[in-house]
C-alpha cells in the first residue's frame, strides 16, 4: 500500500502514464509463447509453481488478452529445443501476418530458472543475450519479454534499463508504435520468490491479479503494460520486503519508435468476473479458487468500486483484519458479473483461512503419522481361512511439496497380527497370523478449503510379510511374502501448525502363487495422526 | 515427463515382481501334511507304571515289545517326517513332491517323496504316498519305492485309517545297501496299519524276515480304549537255538490303572500243527508287582488266580 500511495503521489510520472494513448487490444493480431519450467538442472532445487504460474499468464492473455488460442503456444516442462522450435514457428507466422498488412504484437513469457545469463530449461539451457537479440529481431511490430526467474534482471542490462516502480510511454499515436519492451521479475543479482500463500510466485501473480482488473488505476476497464507492471513491481516489493530473501525487485527496459501504451488486457466488453461497489470496506479481497490458490487479489480504495474479470466458477474471498477473517463464497456465474457483497461474509477465525498453507509457509517439508490400519482381503473364503482380517500398528514418513508442490513421497511400516482358524475336513487347525508391511507411496494432495482439508490420491507398492503359527506344533509354520501394487486416496484434517488427523484408504492388488495362481484384493482403512516438522 | 514407455517398464517391473511371491502359505499343503501318521498317531501311548526290581516277569516283557514297538514306529516315521516339516519342493494340482535330495548316507542316491491327494467325498480324503529312491542321474522309470503309504480320513483329516509298508528287499535288490543298517539287515518287508478315527484305536505291525534269518517272522496287534486300558499281542516265528521251529505269541492286558496280565503260549509241536500250550501266566497289581505266576516249566504257581483282572 504505501509503495502504492508513493506511486501515485508520483504525481508527474502517472500523469504521464495516464495521459498515454492507448493502444487498443484489438489493434494488433496477437501471438504468444509461454513457457514455465519446474525443473532447472542437476544443481537447482525444482520450482513449485512455475509451470502453474505459465498456466496462469496462459489463462488471462487468452481470455482478457485478445490472444486467440491458436495463436499462443504453452510450453510446460519442456527443452530448449522445444523452446527454440516453438519460437521459430510464431515467428514464421507473425511474419506471415505482417505480409497481410496486419500490426502484430508478441509476448514471450517465461517462468522457471535462471542462472550465470542462461535460462535453464531442464538439463538444457539459452544464453539470455541469444534470446534478447532474437526477441529484438522477430517480425512483430511490437515485441514484450516477460522473465519470471532469478537473476532475470540481467536481460533487462542494457539502455534504458531501470529498477523502478513504473514507466511510461508517450502516447502521440497508437498505429505506428512499434519497438521492444523487457520485464524481470528481480533485478540481477536478487532471486525470483515462490510463496506457497498465493500458490505462484510473487510477480507472476501480482502480474496476472493486475491484469485481470486490479491494476486498472484509470478505471478504464483496459490494464495497460504500464499498469500492470505498477501494479506488479509495488506488490512484489511490498510482499517480499520481510522475507527472508529479502525485498525482490522487477526491472523493466524497452526500446521504441512511436509512442503508445499498450493496453494488454481488455475487459470492458466481458462481463464476467466480480464487482466490489463502491459502499464496499476498503481494504483487500483474496479471491480464491477451487484449488486453495489466490485467483486474483482487488485492493479496494475507500471511495472507489473495483471490477475483475474471472472466469465463471465458484470461488471463496476472504478479507483479513487485524483480529478475524472475513470468509465467504460467490459464485460468477457465465458473461456475468457477480456483485460483492461484503455483508454476506462471515467473520471466521484465521484457522479457518481458506487460503492454501495459510497457516504455514511451509514449502518442502518433513511429516511422520502414526496410526492404526485395519486390512482386509475382498474374497471371503481368503478372508476366512488363508488371510484373515487384520489391525495393524503403522507410521509413515512423508516427504511433502519436496520434487513438487502437492507431490508427497511416503514410505511407511506397519505390523499386526490377528488369530484366525483353518478347518480341512473336518480338522479345525487354530493359528496365530502376523504381517509386517513396508510400503512406498507418491501422491498428489489437492489443498481445498473446506477448513484445513486436503485430499491425495497416488499409487503405492508395499512389501507383505504374512505368516502364521499353528497351534499344533507338529504343523510347520507357514509364511508368503510378496510385493503388492496399489492404489491410495484419503483426507487429511490440520488441528493446528504442525498436527493433522489422517483417514486413509488403500485398495491392493496381490498375487498369491503357492498352490495356484489367484489374483487377489484386500482394502485398507486407516486412522492417524500427523506431526508435521 | 513421464512417457508411455517408462509407465509401461514400471507397471511390467511391478508385475514381475509381483510374480516372485514366495513362500510356503498353503491350506492344501496342510492337506497333505495332516495325512502323514505322527509318532502318536502309531506308537503305543499306554503309560505303564515305572519298572521295579520285583516286576512282574511278563510285565517287564510286555514294556521290552512295546519299547520295540515304538522304536521300529520312529524310524519307520522318521523317513516321512521329512514331509511333515518342510515345504513341497514341487505342486502340481493334487501331487506334491518332496526332493528329490541326495541320500545323506550314500550321495550317488537320491530320495523323494511323493503324495497323491484324492478327494472321497466333501468330508473325505484319500492319500497315497511313496517315499522312493534312484540313483542320481537315472530317468523317472527308475525310482524304487521303499516305503507306500496310503491314508483315508474319517471325521477330520487328521483322524482315519492308514496302511504302511516298508519294501525293504525292493530297494535292497536294486542296489542301495540299506542291510548297512542293522535293524533293516534281515527284513523283507514290514506293513504296518492303524485306526486312530475311533476308540478302540489299533495298530497292527507284520515283519517279515528273510528266509536265513533266524526270526522268520512277528507281528504287533495292539488296541487301545478310551479309559485307557489295552491290549497287545505279539506273534513271533523262527528257529530255536537248536535250530527247532516255533511259533509264540505273548498277549497282554492291561487297565487304565496299569494292572494286567499277560500269557505266553508256543506251538511246541515238530512241525508247528498250530497247537497253542500254555507257557505262563503272570498277573501284576498296580505297582506292576506280580499278584499271580504261572509257569509250565516245574508247573509252578505263585500267589492267587482270583487276583487276576482278566
Amino acid at each position: 500500500m504505501t509503495l502504492w500511495r508513493a506511486i501515485v503521489r508520483a504525481g508527474p510520472l502517472l500523469a504521464l502514464l495516464l495521459a498515454a494513448s492507448p493502444a487498443r487490444a484489438a489493434a494488433q493480431h496477437r501471438f504468444a509463447l509461454i513457457a514455465g519450467n519446474d525443473q532447472g538442472g542437476a544443481d537447482t532445487r525444482p520450482l513449485r509453481f512455475a509451470s502453474e504460474d505459465a498456466r496462469k499468464v496462459h489463462a488471462v492473455l487468452t481470455q482478457l488478452g485478445g490472444v486467440a488460442p491458436g495463436d499462443v503456444t504453452l510450453l510446460l516442462n519442456q527443452s530448449a529445443g522445444e523452446f527454440w522450435r516453438a519460437l521459430g514457428t510464431l515467428e514464421a507466422r507473425i511474419a506471415e501476418t505482417r505480409q497481410h498488412g496486419e500490426r502484430a504484437l508478441f509476448v514471450l513469457y517465461y517462468s522457471g530458472h535462471a542462472k550465470d545469463g542462461e535460462l535453464r530449461l531442464g538439463e538444457s539451457r539459452i544464453p539470455l543475450d541469444a534470446l534478447k537479440a532474437r526477441l529484438a529481431s522477430a517480425p512483430a511490430d511490437i515485441r514484450i519479454g516477460v522473465f519470471d526467474s532469478c537473476h532475470s534482471g540481467a536481460v533487462t542490462r542494457t539502455k534504458g534499463a531501470r529498477r523502478a516502480p513504473a514507466f511510461e510511454i508517450q502516447a502521440a499515436g497508437s498505429e505506428d508504435t512499434r519497438g521492444l519492451v523487457l520485464l524481470s521479475s528481480a533485478s540481477a543479482d536478487e532471486d525470483a520468490q515462490e510463496s506457497d500463500e498465493i500458490g505462484g510466485s510473487y510477480f507472476s501473480h501480482y502480474l496476472v491479479s493486475g491484469l485481470r482488473g486490479d491494476a486498472d488505476r484509470s478505471r478504464d476497464r483496459r490494464v495497460t503494460l504500464s499498469e500492470a507492471y505498477a501494479y506488479a513491481y509495488a506488490r512484489t516489493v511490498a510482499d517480499t520486503a520481510e522475507s527472508a530473501a529479502g525485498a525482490q525487485h522487477p526491472t523493466f527496459s524497452y526500446d521504441f519508435q512511436g509512442n503508445a501504451d499498450l493496453v494488454l488486457t481488455d475487459f470492458a466488453s466481458r462481463r464476467e468476473g466480480i464487482y466490489v461497489p463502491g459502499f464496499a470496506p476498503a481494504g483487500i479481497y483474496y479471491i480464491v479458487d477451487g484449488n486453495g490458490f489466490i485467483a486474483a487479489e482487488i485492493q479496494k480504495s475507500a471511495d472507489g468500486d473495483r471490477q475483475i474479470a474471472l472466469p465463471a466458477g465458484r470461488y471463496h474471498v476472504r478479507r483479513r483484519l487485524a483480529d478475524r477473517l472475513r470468509i465467504g463464497e460467490i459464485q460468477i456465474a457465465s458473461g456475468q458479473l457477480t456483485t460483492l457483497d461484503e455483508t454476506r461474509l462471515r467473520d471466521a477465525p484465521f484457522s479457518d483461512d481458506p487460503v492454501k498453507g495459510a497457516l504455514r509457509d511451509e514449502g518442502a517439508h518433513l511429516s511422520l503419522s502414526l496410526g492404526g490400519t485395519m486390512q482386509s482381503f475382498f474374497d471371503g473364503p481368503t478372508r476366512d481361512s488363508l488371510f484373515p482380517s487384520t489391525g495393524m500398528l503403522g507410521l509413515e514418513f512423508e516427504v511433502r511439496d519436496f520434487f513438487r508442490h502437492g507431490v508427497i513421497w511416503g514410505l511407511d511400516l506397519a505390523s499386526g497380527g490377528t488369530h484366525g482358524q483353518v478347518d480341512r475336513y473336518g480338522t479345525m487347525l487354530p493359528f496365530r497370523f502376523s504381517e509386517l508391511t513396508a510400503g512406498t507411496t507418491l501422491a498428489g494432495e489437492w489443498r481445498f478449503h473446506f477448513g484445513d482439508m486436503a485430499v491425495f490420491a497416488g499409487v503405492r507398492l508395499a512389501a507383505i510379510l504374512m505368516s502364521r503359527k499353528f497351534d499344533d506344533p507338529t504343523v510347520p509354520d507357514q509364511f508368503f511374502a510378496t510385493f503388492t501394487p496399489g492404489v491410495v486416496a484419503g483426507v487429511r484434517y490440520r488441528l493446528s501448525r504442525s498436527f493433522a488427523l489422517l483417514g486413509r484408504g488403500r485398495v491392493h492388488y496381490l498375487l498369491y502363487n503357492v498352490d495356484e495362481n489367484r489374483s487377489l484384493g484386500y482394502w485398507e482403512l486407516s486412522a492417524g495422526v500427523a506431526y508435521d516438522f | 515427463m513421464i512417457s508411455r514407455r517408462m509407465v509401461a517398464i514400471a507397471l511390467a517391473l511391478i508385475g514381475a515382481i509381483g510374480l516372485g511371491g514366495c513362500g510356503n502359505y498353503s491350506n492344501e499343503d496342510l492337506d497333505f501334511q495332516l495325512a502323514l501318521p505322527d509318532q502318536s498317531d502309531i506308537a503305543v501311548k499306554v503309560q505303564l507304571s515305572a519298572s521295579r526290581t520285583d516286576s512282574a516277569e511278563y510285565y517287564l516283557a510286555t514294556r521290552n515289545a512295546i519299547n520295540t514297538f515304538n522304536a521300529m514306529v520312529v524310524d519307520l516315521v522318521a523317513l516321512i517326517d521329512h514331509v511333515r516339516g518342510n515345504s513341497p519342493t514341487s505342486r502340481q494340482g493334487n501331487r506334491r513332491i518332496w526332493g528329490p535330495f541326495p541320500s545323506e548316507i550314500y550321495p550317488t542316491w537320491e530320495i523323494r517323496v511323493v503324495m497323491d491327494r484324492s478327494t472321497v467325498s466333501s468330508a473325505l480324503l484319500h492319500m497315497d504316498y511313496w517315499v522312493q529312491l534312484r540313483l542320481i542321474g537315472q530317468d523317472d522309470s527308475t525310482w524304487v519305492s521303499f516305503l507306500v503309504g496310503a491314508y483315508t480320513s474319517q471325521g477330520s483329516a487328521r483322524t482315519g485309517q492308514g496302511d504302511i509298508r516298508l519294501l525293504a528287499n525292493d530297494v535292497r535288490l536294486a542296489g542301495y545297501r540299506i542291510d548297512d543298517d542293522p535293524g533293516l539287515a534281515n527284513l523283507d518287508n514290514l506293513h504296518v496299519t492303524y485306526n486312530n478315527a475311533a476308540y478302540p484305536m489299533t495298530v497292527t505291525m507284520d515283519i517279515v524276515n528273510l528266509p536265513t534269518a533266524t526270526t522268520k517272522s512277528g507281528s504287533y496287534t495292539y488296541a487301545q480304549n478310551q479309559d485307557g486300558s489295552g491290549r497287545m499281542t505279539f506273534d513271533w516265528q523262527g528257529l530255536t537255538d537248536t535250530g527247532v521251529p516255533i511259533t509264540a505269541n505273548m498277549t497282554s492286558q492291561w487297565l487304565g490303572s496299569g494292572a494286567g496280565r499277560s500269557d505266553l503260549t508256543a506251538d511246541l509241536t515238530p512241525n508247528l500243527t498250530n497247537q497253542s500250550t500254555p507257557l505262563g501266566t503272570d498277573c501284576w497289581g498296580v505297582d506292576t508287582v506280580a499278584t499271580y505266576t504261572y509257569r509250565r516249566q516245574g508247573d509252578t504257581t505263585t500267589g492267587f488266580p482270583d487276583s487276576c483282572l482278566f
